[in-house]
């Protein structure tokens, strides 16, 4: 097979490795008993709080 | 509480970096608890379940901030993006709003809450007779405190 018939699969296989989402989730719960006050530091994105 | 972090794509590579080494740094301060991602070129999507008993002290460079049933004492800075904050019905002590480069209101709070605003900054000030406070500063945004 010639090389250029390569070239539309290796695009593909490109595209779909830098568009996957790298993502990473973390779940954590904190006793709350021991504090009066909760601090927060973050750069970007989205903070939801419910209270 | 459950954090979603996504990296942002590279301009040189497209790829995304690598998250499996970053974590959540915990402090315990006395009687504070510090939660914080300091890592830049990462969108964060924080959801947080906090019981009332908690004030809260916030600093965040750019995105938006949510919060439902707030009442307690609040300190939040944020850079660039925008703030709702929906109170219980509980009175505050102080209320004050300011934005450098945008709006900010303040409703539900009576005649006694002042919305001012000026060629491109605006302040929202209240004065009641609860015991905690609120404090918002934003540099570029919309802050909107409603009870």
């Amino acid at each position: 097979m010639k090389m250029i018939k390569l070239l539309p699969y290796s695009f593909f296989l490109f595209a779909s490795t830098t568009h996957a989402d790298n993502t990473k989730l973390i779940n954590q719960s904190f006793a709350s008993d021991d504090f009066e006050k909760l601090k927060l530091e973050l750069t970007v994105g989205q903070l939801d709080i419910e209270v | 509480m459950s954090i979603e972090l996504r990296a942002e794509r590279s301009w040189l590579t497209l790829r995304r970096r690598n998250l499996d080494g970053i974590e959540l740094s915990v402090e315990e301060n006395g009687d504070e608890l510090y939660l914080g991602i300091d890592e830049k070129k990462l969108e964060q999507e924080w959801s947080l379940k906090v019981p009332a008993k908690l004030a809260m002290e916030i600093e965040m460079g750019v995105g938006s901030v949510d919060i439902n049933g707030l009442q307690n004492s609040l300190a939040l800075e944020l850079g660039v993006g925008e703030v709702s904050i929906n109170t219980v019905d509980v009175d505050f002590r102080t209320i004050e709003a300011s934005v450098g480069v945008g709006d900010a209101a303040l409703r539900g709070f009576g005649p006694s809450a002042e919305n001012e605003r000026s060629f491109v900054s605006a302040d929202a000030y209240y004065e009641g007779e609860g015991e905690y406070q609120i404090k918002v500063e934003l540099g570029v945004g919309e802050v909107s405190i409603r009870r």
